[in-house]
């Protein structure tokens, strides 16, 4: 049963809503971040949703300045790449945290704001 | 291969363009191109563009009607800053295929300063994120945008495997402005040379990127005409002949780059030179995609021309491979979806021998790189002289 991109984006985003990062366990163990509606070759195949936690440090960078005025507000803030099983994950590091290094466990958590939910690293 | 590039032409980069539409710059680089060639506006039978702010549909048919050419060959390049070199891929695939024998090749972008647009920010993706792709709804909310910080990200890695401290990136800055000095096209020309005091005291963007390590965002326009080579050869300068094309594409949002180590790049300059029968240190002259300082040593090495171990002494001039002459994006300017064919005419001009004041000694054969998006287009030529 193949799901569509919409009913997929819509979960996954209500999910982060609720503080959770919901990503996709396939049936063949691949955890997909963002979740996908379907996948190419696993057509007749239904992921099911798993919460995740925790990921290591792909990349990072701290933002000094900004070119729109809203995010330019809140620099310097750092921005990260974590790999959680394969699955991307775009998040902020918490602002008291020094910066880790490339290939260090965080845990992530949801944290909501004026616009939506963003997700944190430390 | 029997595809050549036949003419180039650029628009001086402009801080501002004002009310100028990309219709003007298409059509006046168009013109240009045409008048540098010798090729006659009856002869163009093919025609690619970048994309046009004015027609967010069909904007390949909206230019050709307005340039009043009927081509048999039409295509709508959207690749970001790689749309240059894809550009010239798909027209010389195209004339290879028989659909066509003179394409012309252009991109264009204004830099309205007083009608820009606010960049893609919230406001654009959080009650309409429907419409809006997976980067808006889960990168943008965590100021994920507007580029740099992507390439901050990349500079860190880079910066560890070339072993780059600041002086390094000055060099680069620093090389690439002298030669706009040199390069009366340039946004740069008249622009003293910033010291290393400047550079160091450059607030930082996205650590570790100054605010000098970006070329400068500005609007212009480039363009070249590829054509066969039986045509090429009935023109009054040397032939620039496509000896090796070759591209990889693997991601739109950096997060899901699948190695911030190696881009698509490295796929792309492989497949070229594999194609032209060459070997990356043949390249006697390289053109780097470089909005960023730190994409030069970054690209020598993703396409073999240095290794991590001899990439500052090619970064530096010091091992006879001549990279960016003309100055490159940081003396040129950074043209927006443009900035990628600005190296590509630039290529031309050397190739052929018809590069003035920033000509390089050896310019037999010549790699060029384009990188758009957040390293997720890549594309790579190989061009050698006829």
């Amino acid at each position: 049963m193949t799901g569509t991109y919409r009913a997929a984006i819509d979960h996954a985003v209500a999910e982060l809503r609720q503080g959770r990062i919901a990503a996709q366990r396939w049936p063949d163990g691949q955890l997909v971040f963002y979740p996908r509606g379907i996948r190419l070759g696993h057509g007749n195949e239904t992921p099911n949703w798993e919460t995740v936690s925790t990921g290591t440090v792909v990349a990072s960078t701290t933002v000094h300045e900004h070119s729109h005025p809203e995010y330019q507000a809140e620099t310097p803030f750092t921005l990260l790449i974590v790999d959680a099983e394969g699955a991307r994950i775009m998040c902020r590091l918490a602002p008291d945290r020094a910066v880790p290094a490339v290939g260090d466990a965080v845990s992530l958590s949801v944290v909501s704001g004026a616009r939506g939910a963003v997700i944190v690293a430390s | 291969m029997t595809v050549a590039l036949a003419g180039s032409a650029d628009l001086v980069p402009s801080l501002d363009t004002g009310d100028t539409t990309t219709f003007d710059l298409m059509a006046q680089v168009a013109d240009a191109v045409l008048t540098d060639s010798g090729i006659e506006a009856g002869e163009i039978d093919g025609l690619v563009t970048s994309s046009m702010i004015e027609a967010p549909f069909m904007a390949a048919s909206v230019l050709a009607e307005y340039l009043m050419v009927q081509p048999s060959f039409l295509q709508h390049v959207d690749l970001g800053g790689c749309t240059g070199v894809a550009s010239v891929i798909r027209a010389a695939t195209a004339i290879e295929a028989g659909l066509c024998e003179t394409v012309l090749v252009l991109t264009a972008a204004t830099k309205g300063v007083a009608r820009a647009g606010a960049p893609l920010g919230p406001s654009t993706v959080a009650p309409g994120y429907k419409e809006a792709t997976p980067q808006g709804i889960f990168d943008v909310p965590h100021g994920a945008t507007g580029g740099i910080f992507a390439y901050g990200m990349l500079a860190s890695v880079t910066a560890q495997q070339c072993n780059l401290d600041e002086h390094h990136t000055y060099g680069l800055l620093a090389r690439a402005r002298s030669a706009a000095r040199s390069n009366s096209s340039a946004l740069h020309h008249r622009d003293a040379v910033p010291t290393m005091d400047e550079y160091a005291r450059s607030p930082i963007t996205a650590a570790p990127l100054r605010r000098l390590d970006s070329a400068v965002s500005s609007g212009g326009a480039s363009a070249v005409i590829v054509t066969s080579e039986r045509r090429a050869r009935r023109l009054d300068r040397r032939p620039v002949l496509i000896a090796g094309m070759g591209e990889r594409h693997t991601h739109r949002s950096i997060t899901n780059m699948p190695s911030l180590a190696a881009s698509g790049g490295v796929d792309a300059a492989a497949r070229a030179f594999a194609m032209a029968g060459l070997r990356p240190t043949q390249t006697q002259l390289a053109m780097i995609y470089d909005a960023f300082t730190y994409l030069i040593p970054r690209g020598l090495c993703e396409a073999g021309i240095a290794s991590a171990n001899s990439v500052g002494s090619v970064m530096a001039g010091d091992s006879g491979v001549a990279v960016n002459p003309h100055g490159g994006q940081l003396g040129c300017g950074h043209t927006g979806v443009s900035a990628g064919m600005s190296l590509v005419t630039a290529a031309t001009r050397q190739v052929a021998g018809r590069a003035g004041a920033v000509q390089a000694t050896s310019h037999d054969i010549c790699f060029v790189s384009g990188t758009g998006g957040e390293m997720s287009t890549n594309a790579a030529l190989v061009l050698v002289g006829g």
